[in-house]
């Protein structure tokens, strides 16, 4: 995964087995380092996963397993409208959260890439605060931005008592912005620290050649700087069915259901209303649901990279 | 040339101006923290204060203990991510240099970039119920040990890229010289790779540092953290404006400072290896 292109751990050479051991156990100390991370993943993500799998298939009530559902709870949920909106709105939020990011974080790495000398690390640190600052802080700040009596954006579009995240059609949209506000700036850090490692010599001989800016972006820059905006992908894609925190500060994911996306669904099923199997199902269709995004995505972005 | 300076010239205060414009969210937070009722609600919102308090927090710090919430998150989150970054660093090791039969390594690698994607919530039900029967609920090691849920998949998989950076030659001069392979790890591997290290440490510390679900879940009572502290003076129509800036200042301050300290580390580690 490494920029210059070394293949996935699988075609790394074979270093564990070293042949004059002669005992059975020879070169299987490599096992030895995958064991403790496998252990805590069982048990804080395996087995409560399978716990799960367990509360879909039986009603679970008062913390016991009782009677058998079968597949009778996975029907009725996957045709009901709750998971149709909160699917929908996972969707909307993860593709727009990280394409957002990806191109403001593009943008400006590209503006101050340019020639800023000493401003440029000073602007950089300055840009990587939102990134330490808590999603739920983040909520908060954006929540009173958008306060409708005191909030500046009130004031900014001259109309008092409105509120974006009041409003069905828009309060997607004003978590959307919050994520993009907090993660931009990581994407700029790791894409500006590619744009600087662009040839100097290969962008003056597309200048000698007279081409224009957007040549050089297409043809020098954009393939030069590809594997940092694949792993800045990856890395975003990774996070973008997780938003909860700033939906729980700025909206509950209301109005209504507006902003309930499958985190917020899970959520309000398991831990406000305590229904544990509903919770669990809808969790396991998440699961489903990454598992063959996260894959499909592996194979896509390998390939990518030759 | 002059004209070619005062182009650079206007490229920076556009710099200068966007960046401040971009990190307005951040002043108004603060700002808010140091209001005086008055200047908090009015209309049309001041940009300045007409006066400075302090009282928010004085009232935090004598009636809503603060220094016990900042004391379990400063406990909880060094707590899990030290765990998770001894095991996942072997882990990565492992996987970045080892060959394991039927593409374990790679399938491995991969499903475990797929837990991090799958959201706390997903688990944290379950997860309660089996602490609660461990009697784990509501402890340090508890919440940390919830947290290497997402602490953990996120360091194996970016340790991976960077010790994959190390050259193996490297590591294979010194196993010839007789070092065993642990030793080469610890004295070469970990050296070579302290940007990436140095970053992987200060994501995973703030993710712990500001994570709020399984806190909220896990974090009951005595072990309480800042997010959850924060979330309190929030609710669905209303929220105490006061406490609420106050408290997200002091816990957005002391990741702010680390991630300040060791910035230098943190631009060359999301670099990737690309500027060496």
């Amino acid at each position: 995964m490494s920029p210059q292109g070394t293949p996935p751990s699988g075609a790394v050479p074979a270093a564990g087995g070293e042949a004059h051991h002669k005992h059975w156990w020879a070169g299987q100390s490599k096992w030895l380092y995958l064991l403790p991370a496998m252990v805590i993943l069982v048990g804080v993500v395996i087995y409560p996963l399978i716990y799960m799998l367990r509360a879909t298939l039986f009603q679970w009530q008062a913390g016991a397993f009782g009677r058998f559902l079968g597949g009778k709870l996975w029907a009725q949920l996957l045709l009901g409208e709750a998971l149709r909106i909160a699917l929908v709105n996972s969707l909307i939020l993860a593709a727009g959260t990280v394409v957002c990011e990806l191109l403001f974080g593009l943008v400006l790495a590209l503006f101050l890439n340019e020639s800023l000398g000493l401003l440029r690390p000073v602007l950089r640190g300055a840009l990587l605060i939102p990134i330490f600052i808590a999603p739920v802080i983040v909520g908060l700040m954006w929540r009173i931005i958008f306060n409708p009596q005191y909030g500046v954006f009130a004031w900014l579009i001259g109309r008092r008592g409105f509120s974006p995240i009041a409003q069905d059609n828009f309060a997607l949209y004003a978590i959307i912005l919050a994520e993009v506000w907090q993660w931009t700036p990581f994407v700029f850090v790791i894409l500006l620290a590619a744009l600087q490692s662009v040839p100097i010599e290969s962008l003056e001989a597309a200048l000698v050649d007279g081409a224009s800016y957007l040549m050089r972006l297409r043809h020098v820059i954009l393939p030069h700087i590809l594997p940092a905006i694949i792993i800045a992908l990856l890395l975003r894609s990774m996070e973008s069915f997780k938003i909860f925190d700033t939906i729980q500060v700025m909206t509950h994911g209301g109005p209504g259901r507006a902003t309930e996306d499958m985190t917020y669904l899970i959520f309000r099923t398991g831990i406000w209303v305590s229904d544990v199997s509903t919770a669990a199902t809808y969790s396991w269709v998440l699961v489903i649901i990454l598992t063959a995004l996260s894959s499909f995505f592996l194979r896509y972005a390998y390939r990518e990279k030759g | 040339v002059s004209k070619k300076r005062i182009l650079g010239l206007a490229v920076a205060i556009v710099a200068v101006v966007l960046v401040a414009a971009y990190l307005f969210p951040v002043y108004w937070l603060v700002s808010m923290s140091f209001r005086i009722q008055k200047d908090m609600f009015s209309w049309p919102p001041k940009l300045f204060p007409t006066r400075i308090t302090f009282k928010n927090y004085k009232g935090l710090a004598e009636g809503h203990a603060l220094l016990w919430y900042l004391r379990n998150s400063a406990v909880i989150a060094p707590l899990s991510v030290a765990v998770s970054m001894i095991v996942g660093s072997l882990a990565a090791y492992g996987l970045a240099r080892f060959r394991y039969p039927h593409r374990i390594g790679s399938r491995l690698a991969n499903w475990i970039l797929s837990l991090r994607m799958l959201p706390p919530v997903a688990a944290v039900l379950p997860v309660f119920l089996i602490f609660s029967a461990l009697r784990l609920v509501d402890k340090f090691y508890g919440v940390a040990l919830a947290y290497t849920f997402f602490n953990l998949p996120f360091i194996i998989w970016l340790l991976k890229i960077y010790f994959q950076d190390v050259p193996e030659e490297i590591e294979q001069a010194a196993l010839v010289d007789g070092a065993s392979r642990l030793q080469s790890f610890f004295r070469i591997t970990i050296p070579l790779s302290t940007p990436g290290i140095a970053t992987t440490f200060i994501l995973a510390l703030a993710a712990s540092w500001n994570e709020f679900l399984m806190a909220s879940q896990l974090a009951t009572f005595n072990t309480r953290t800042m997010p959850v502290l924060i979330a309190s003076f929030i609710w669905d129509r209303n929220m105490q404006w006061g406490f609420a800036t106050a408290s997200a200042v002091l816990s957005a301050v002391p990741m702010m400072i680390i991630g300040l300290f060791i910035q230098r580390y943190i631009v060359r580690g999301l670099s990737f290896g690309a500027v060496k």
